[in-house]
């Protein structure tokens, strides 16, 4: 090969290398423009049917909403926002493959999750393996304990915090002398140790806990064991219609003559209260039910907020159903922080995780109509949640407000460091 | 002290909810004897006999005209269910799994009507009594009365009145029945009508002493199953003294285990009681 030769052959090269690097460019280009105008895909993990249903009813219209008010304002960073979602059934094993399915099949580049404890627990191995970052609602403290990992966020609050937020508080007010009864399972497990734990630390007694398995019909032979000479206290851990069931028979058998009845967040979700046995029932929830019982600063984004997920003033929707405001904020506040944290952290594809992640972590968030719930700040070290609660009570057939508590309230040693 | 009224307890509201079991399983019993096939969707006659009674107390302001209505509206349904299955009678499996199809069906329709959150209905009278310390309301007494007195009906229906010979000479041999002009299907329809109404009946009943949900009827299913299958399929006395015994093991375990032993315990002594059957069967 001579030097012409070898010329020649560098200045087809080049010529070579100049054409590739333009098809480079343009299909980059393309790429590029592809990837601004494609939509980002929002997986919500969804209890459609089964024992939290009357959950998935309001979560998949928090997030619809969610969803419409974003794309109507342009979208996230110009890119319209599509909300895929599948039904886990309340079940932690068809949860967990649901949550594969909104990875792998329909696309989620980022998955709102579900309020079960036990589904959530069972998908965040699935959002450790393909690396998506997840947002369960489900209230198991390992959730952003010993289970948890980077891509795990839960803003709302969990198990723990509920306890650490409210013990002393029942105890000033309700007394010291505490009869548990708790749904056999893990979050009324969860929730017993949390509570309990606490009132103990402090001085309190525990005079018994009596366990109850999920879709109990007779509460007669466990209200039975009550020890109402010993107890100042009725604490019930459970929900929906085992609550409902509780404390109907409760009343029948008079122990709300004999006793103070205090129930967990899920105690009057989703359920009527204006019967005489929910009379002076009193509860803990993240959110007040009646607009009327919302603080002053939040009230007119609330009420936007609701108009727009298809709620009334007082807690109720299309034909009677009755939201479960302990959580149904949730999927809304959690789209709107992913469009903030994508916005701020220039996030364009799911090679860009880690910039969200960075986002998100240790970030505080005032009241406003995209966090109507109120301020609330999310933990660097394990990635929870705090925001305030409250204390309400059934009086004349209504939920009314007595006591709200602040976010740090619920604040806990963290199980966890991410 | 305390002990003797734990267990007096246990024996009085197991002995009550006994009853109501007897009554649901005595619906299942009719329909297994005459078709031969394990109706799935039981339960959800159940549930909607107690939805039924939620709409006619919220239609009428009253509760008890729904104690005559439910049964009659879900005897009709058990009715279509039947005449669904009539052409595969003797293919067991089949019809098994229409009954299962059925159930799903029904327990979809309750989701779409009444969504998902619990409804409760209030006792008909508040009025109760002490029962060894505890409230128990008069109305679980006459739960109690009317499901003892339908059961002994049903067993005067199908002992001693003519229809009851109708019924027992089909399920006996439905072909020799209709070579004698016994009008066998229609026969079979009226029993699967009378089951459907039993479950119809358990679930107005029961209506104002538990939480409504859809799957109300999938929930009480298996206990009542297990109670068939311990009394003897077909076998409706049988059955009913199954009920007493089992819920009044439940209620007893219930006073004195954690839930999870007390069930272990009580499944435990039914599957010792089929092996104990079926080893004195043959």
């Amino acid at each position: 090969m001579n030097n012409w030769d070898r010329d020649r052959h560098t200045r087809r090269s080049f010529l070579k290398g100049l054409l590739g690097t333009g098809i480079g460019l343009l299909t980059g280009s393309f790429s590029l423009q592809a990837s601004a105008a494609s939509p980002i895909t929002v997986g919500l993990q969804v209890e459609l049917t089964g024992g939290l249903s009357t959950y998935g009813h309001w979560h998949l219209k928090s997030a619809r909403a969610a969803a419409k008010k974003i794309n109507s304002e342009g979208g996230i960073a110009g890119r319209k926002v599509k909300l895929v979602h599948e039904d886990t059934e309340t079940d932690p094993a068809t949860g967990s493959r649901k949550m594969r399915r909104l990875v792998l099949k329909r696309g989620a580049d980022v998955v709102l999750g579900s309020q079960h404890s036990g589904v959530c627990l069972a998908s965040i191995p699935v959002s450790r393996r393909f690396s998506v970052p997840y947002f369960p609602i489900g209230e198991a403290t390992q959730i952003t304990g010993n289970r948890g990992h980077k891509y795990v966020f839960r803003t709302n609050y969990s198990v723990e915090a509920h306890a650490q937020s409210g013990y002393s508080w029942v105890m000033e007010n309700l007394g010291t002398n505490w009869s548990v009864i708790y749904a056999n399972y893990a979050m009324g497990q969860s929730a017993l140790k949390e509570w309990s734990s606490r009132l103990q630390v402090a001085g309190g007694n525990l005079v018994q806990s009596i366990a109850v398995p999920q879709g109990t019909d007779d509460f007669g032979p466990y209200l039975q064991k009550v020890d109402s000479d010993e107890s100042d206290l009725l604490f019930i851990i459970l929900y929906g219609p085992d609550a409902l069931g509780c404390v109907r028979r409760a009343e029948e058998m008079g122990l709300n003559n004999e006793l103070e009845i205090f129930g967990n967040t899920g105690s009057v979700e989703a359920l009527g209260v204006d019967f005489p046995g929910a009379e002076g029932l009193w509860s803990v929830t993240n959110y007040p039910r009646r607009l009327e019982e919302i603080p002053d600063k939040l009230k007119s984004f609330n009420r936007e907020f609701r108009e727009r997920v298809g709620l009334k003033s007082d807690g109720s929707g299309p034909g009677g159903s009755i939201v479960d405001a302990s959580h149904f904020w949730v999927p809304w506040e959690n789209l709107h922080l992913i469009k903030m944290a994508i916005e701020s952290s220039g996030w364009r594809e799911k090679k860009d995780h880690p910039r969200l992640i960075k986002q998100l972590e240790g970030i505080s968030l005032e009241g406003s109509l995209e966090h109507p719930q109120g301020e609330k700040y999310i933990r660097q070290m394990d990635h929870q949640g705090f925001h305030a609660q409250y204390i309400q009570r059934v009086e004349d057939g209504t939920l009314r407000i007595k006591k709200r508590l602040a976010p740090a309230s619920g604040e806990y040693e963290p199980h966890s460091s991410l | 002290m305390e002990l003797i009224s734990q267990i007096s307890f246990g024996l009085f509201n197991g002995a009550v909810w006994g009853s109501v079991l007897a009554l649901l399983s005595s619906g299942l019993n009719v329909v297994f004897g005459l078709m031969g096939t394990v109706n799935v969707a039981h339960g959800s006659f159940y549930m909607i006999g107690a939805f039924t009674s939620l709409v006619v107390f919220k239609g009428l302001g009253t509760f008890w005209p729904s104690l005559a209505i439910s049964p009659l509206v879900v005897g009709l349904l058990a009715v279509l269910v039947g005449a669904i299955i009539r052409p595969v009678r003797g293919k067991t499996l089949v019809a098994v799994m229409i009954t299962f199809g059925a159930m799903l069906t029904l327990q979809g329709s309750a989701l779409i009507i009444w969504g998902s959150r619990p409804r409760r209905l209030p006792l008909p009278f508040m009025e109760s009594f002490s029962v060894f310390g505890s409230g128990y309301s008069y109305y679980r007494l006459l739960v109690a009365a009317i499901s003892g007195l339908v059961l002994l009906s049903l067993w005067f229906l199908l002992r001693r009145s003519s229809l009851g010979v109708l019924l027992r000479a089909t399920r006996a041999d439905s072909q020799l029945s209709q070579s004698i002009g016994i009008p066998v299907q229609k026969v079979n329809l009226i029993g699967f009508g009378l089951g459907g109404s039993l479950a119809g009946l358990s679930g107005s009943l029961m209506a104002p002493l538990v939480s409504l949900t859809p799957d109300m009827g999938l929930r009480i299913f298996a206990t009542v199953f297990l109670i068939v299958i311990l009394g003897g399929l077909g076998r409706i006395w049988r059955a009913a003294l199954v009920a007493f015994v089992f819920a009044a093991t439940r209620s007893l375990t219930t006073a004195f285990l954690d839930p999870t032993k007390g069930l272990i315990l009580t499944f435990s002594i039914a599957i010792l009681a089929i092996l104990f059957e079926s080893g004195t069967g043959e």
